[in-house]
């Protein structure tokens, strides 16, 4: 009775997760093809309308290459940084790496708004005013460790006797990290680029103090077209989002696995 | 290379690191005992001595301890329904949670807009149900605003969850069974302490999220509503206070430090017991 | 040079020479001074405890370790310096380290490829090896979805696939249940004999080295203890750690009363033995005799000598079954006997041996 009964919740509340989960991206597509200009779901028929609008908004074109910018440069650094770094720190054996990799870590568990303002002042107190060079040193630290906390599990779980294995069958050190160990680790490149480059892209309390008149990242800019015109627009940018998400996904499937990419 | 030799790889991103958000939050710290005329510990007093930044401080944390409650108690047995769940349907299911938790909060955000206004569907549901003759205000309540932190974490709830009750081994609870335990009783002394280091690691998540949530209490509540993180910004962005913001930033990060070292030391206690 | 190569092997009587080898880790000695010569196609084990040595010597032979002091040669040439994929050897490593990315015949054709062989005369040489380890119709798979034997088998075929100078495996059986080892042992052995291969096997398990060995060297504490047929190791350990790790004995401890021509007379609790050997008068000695060398009874001529004993336990082995002693301080007793033989727990039985079946030690410090 008990164990019926179990099932049936947790299938229940399983179902009642996703319905939840997805509510707000189905009302929004939704949205985004209705014909009132007020929010409201479309009620006879759909309209593109406010997609052709998209285009015409001002500044959202200058803030997406803006965007794509910071979050493709934050994230070449920090693959290559955070290579070196769990390298060193899967396999040191010097004192206090877990430390390192803790602390390497530890920006993931801080609030961003925390890391902003330090980060506002800081700058200020350098002399360095500018907005992009200040937006891509705060994405640094916002993609790293996406980076090292996937990569040092990656490492954690890869048999360095590989390596050895092909070196004994005829490849030299070099090429058997490069034949060896950078395949079977690339999911773990891959997913953590692939978070990381999103959390960027989607950061708004870090880059909300960075950013000027001139340098808007998309977040910013979408928070500013609902509070200046909140009008299905909005919604046709976010259908947009949407869409490109589950394509980041849908690509992240085919090289990595669903699975492996939610970390289980 | 020698096993020194390898300590240097990782020298570059720890110095990126120290630079980059060590010593600014170390200059935060440093600010917050910054008065107008020198060293002071007037932010500090300020802050605690006054009744509307104790209120603000106990409304961070309560929204974000129900938000980790209710994400648990969903959670959890979708947790585990997703693990019994097999082939296309488990991969669909992931998908589900997945999406959510890579799209853009303010994406989110917007959604629920929409969702709790006056007019939005959900009071349309409780109107077609025959729930509610009048809509309900949901939209700049704090049950709307903790649906929406609930919907944004959940999936860092239900992941980790997944990931810990996926490697737990069938034939313990089965074990259980044989040793004459009730389903009831397997699941508290079998199940849920083997559990434990997912509900950690996502009680954790959702917490620390939730606490630091800036974007959603924003847009579903509005300037005149404050939690801890909207009243940093509004420190900064509209009173230029850097003190009162730093000493409310400073309050916020060692609320998550506190909350990220109680999760280890759990974690450790778990896993001895 | 190729295997087939039948001058240098006639040639060269010493296929693979270890000459002095020492290793240490930081202060720790962990290869002391390895002197070593193995002939071609032979098939040698290294056996003993964890932290023997043994897998240290083997990852020098790969060439994944550089050794202090001393050299190996193999087929004449020098190692020294050499890198391990500028070395023929195949190594079968002991989870495997089948690489997770690759199917079997992938895994199979790593080495060929490695070393750029000829494409069109790859996918035949893979083709053979499946076939010799019987696994032709898995060569598609993904080698995760091998069970345990079949990872071993294309590791092996991995390893086998560049007609290695020499095969180096690291405790292959390990990971497999009983039952699939004994099969894997003689299947591996009789793989091995056909090709003609040499090979170093490094394991812990003595029985395996028993099996499977033309010779064993026994080591322990990075010195080599022993090094013989196993044959000889197992009737004549040279020493009590050999004795102790390959196989079972009765072993008493005693004074030395009196010296003879080719014996001596030792005092135990248990009786006065005679033990072949010489020791001095007054000397602490330690007699050791193999458990299937000993009847019931009395001695039955001068050429045999006994002892009584106090039997704790029985343990049933189908036609055979071995009494366990109920001993004091270092000694203990075991003793095989034909299944049918009756015996009570707790009474004092009397054994024999012919003296010269005996194994003479002095006693190790207590």
């Amino acid at each position: 009775m008990i164990r019926i009964l179990a099932r049936v919740v947790a299938w229940v509340m399983l179902a009642a997760s996703v319905v939840f989960l997805l509510a707000p991206l189905v009302v929004t597509i939704l949205v985004s093809l209705s014909p009132s200009p007020v929010f409201s779901l479309p009620t006879d028929r759909l309209t593109l309308s406010w997609y052709q609008r998209v285009g015409r908004l001002d500044g959202l074109v200058e803030s997406v290459v803006l965007t794509l910018e910071v979050a493709s440069v934050a994230t070449a650094i920090s693959l290559l940084l955070g290579t070196l770094a769990a390298i060193s720190v899967a396999r040191g054996r010097f004192w206090g790496r877990e430390t390192i990799a803790t602390f390497l870590i530890s920006p993931l568990m801080l609030p961003g708004l925390v890391l902003g303002i330090a980060m506002l002042q800081y700058f200020r107190m350098l002399g360095l005013r500018a907005a992009l060079p200040s937006l891509l040193l705060a994405h640094i630290v916002i993609v790293l460790p996406f980076v090292m906390r996937t990569l040092t599990a990656g490492l954690a779980r890869f048999d360095f006797a590989l390596i050895d294995a092909a070196r004994t069958l005829g490849l030299s050190y070099p090429r058997a990290v490069l034949q060896v160990m950078v395949p079977v680790l690339a999911p773990s490149f891959i997913t953590g680029a692939l978070f990381g480059f999103l959390a960027s892209v989607d950061n708004y309390p870090v880059s909300i103090f960075l950013t000027d008149v001139y340098h808007r990242t998309l977040p910013i800019q979408l928070l500013q077209y609902l509070g200046e015109s909140p009008d299905p627009t909005v919604a046709a940018i976010s259908a947009i989002i949407i869409g490109l998400t589950m394509l980041v996904l849908i690509a992240g499937d085919r090289l990595v696995g669903l699975n492996r990419m939610a970390g289980v | 290379m020698s096993r020194f030799g390898i300590f240097w790889l990782s020298v570059p991103a720890t110095l990126a690191c120290l630079l980059l958000f060590a010593l600014p939050l170390s200059l935060l710290l440093v600010e917050s005992f910054h008065g107008r005329d020198g060293w002071s510990l007037t932010g500090y007093t300020s802050f605690f001595g006054s009744a509307y930044a104790w209120s603000v401080v106990l409304r961070t944390v309560r929204l974000a301890t129900l938000a980790t409650a209710i994400c648990l108690i969903v959670g959890y047995p979708a947790a585990v329904a997703l693990a019994w769940a097999r082939g296309w349907l488990q991969s669909v299911l992931v998908a589900c949670l997945l999406l959510p938790l890579s799209l853009s909060v303010i994406v989110k955000a917007f959604g629920w807009t929409v969702l709790l206004r006056a007019n939005g569907v959900i009071n349309l549901a409780l109107q077609g149900m025959g729930l509610t003759s009048a809509p309900i205000r949901l939209l700049f309540t704090e049950t709307g605003l903790l649906i929406g932190i609930t919907n944004i974490f959940l999936p860092f709830m239900v992941l980790p969850l997944f990931a810990s009750i996926r490697q737990l081994d069938p034939r313990l609870a089965e074990a259980g069974a044989t040793l004459g335990g009730g389903p009831i009783y397997c699941f508290l002394r079998v199940v849920l302490p083997l559990t434990m280091p997912g509900i950690i690691a996502g009680g954790t998540l959702v917490f620390s999220l939730s606490i630091a949530a800036y974007v959603i209490p924003t847009l579903l509540m509005g300037d005149a509503y404050q939690t801890l993180p909207t009243t940093i910004a509004t420190a900064f962005l509209y009173l230029q206070d850097p003190q009162r913001g730093s000493v409310a930033g400073v309050v916020l990060l060692v609320m998550s430090l506190l909350v990220v070292v109680a999760s280890v030391r759990l974690g450790r206690r778990s896993e001895a017991a | 040079m190729e295997p087939g190569d039948g001058l240098t092997s006639m040639a060269e009587p010493g296929h693979l020479r270890i000459e002095g080898v020492a290793k240490r880790f930081r202060q720790a000695m962990v290869l002391d001074d390895i002197t070593l010569t193995v002939g071609r196609g032979e098939f040698v084990s290294l056996l003993g405890p964890s932290g023997c040595g043994k897998t240290t010597l083997l990852r020098i032979l790969a060439g994944l370790l550089a050794p202090d002091q001393g050299r190996v040669l193999l087929g004449g040439q020098d190692l020294a310096g050499l890198a391990p994929h500028r070395r023929n050897v195949g190594v079968v490593f002991q989870n495997y380290a089948l690489f997770p990315h690759l199917t079997v015949a992938e895994n199979v054709a790593f080495g060929l490829r490695a070393r750029r062989r000829p494409k069109d005369s790859i996918a035949p040489r893979v083709d053979e090896l499946l076939a010799l380890v019987q696994l032709g119709h898995l060569a598609g798979r993904s080698v995760a979805q091998l069970s345990g034997g079949q990872q071993q088998r294309v590791a092996i075929a991995r390893a086998l696939a560049v007609s290695p100078d020499l095969v180096l495996l690291d405790e292959p059986l390990s990971a497999l249940d009983r039952k699939l080892r004994e099969t894997m042992q003689v299947e591996l052995r009789s793989l091995l004999r056909q090709l003609g291969m040499t090979a170093i096997f490094v394991t812990h398990d003595q029985e395996e080295a028993l099996a499977l060995s033309d010779r064993i060297a026994v080591m322990n504490a990075g010195l080599i203890e022993q090094l013989a047929t196993p044959q000889v190791i197992y009737d004549r350990p040279t020493t009590p750690f050999v004795l102790d790790f390959v196989g079972q004995a009765t072993v008493l401890h005693g004074e030395v009363v009196e010296e003879k021509s080719t014996s001596v007379t030792v005092r135990t609790a248990y009786g006065v033995i005679e033990a072949p050997g010489h020791m001095l008068r007054g000397s602490r000695a330690m007699v050791a005799i193999r458990p299937e060398r000993i009847v019931l009874g009395a001695p039955p001529t001068p050429a045999w000598t006994g002892v009584s004993l106090p039997i704790a336990a029985r343990t049933f082995l189908g036609s055979r079954c071995l009494l366990h002693g109920a001993m004091q301080g270092q000694d203990r007793a075991t003793v095989e006997l034909s299944a049918d033989v009756a015996t009570t727990t707790g009474e004092a039985i009397a054994i024999a041996w012919r003296t010269d079946n005996a194994l003479l030690y002095p006693a190790p410090p207590a």
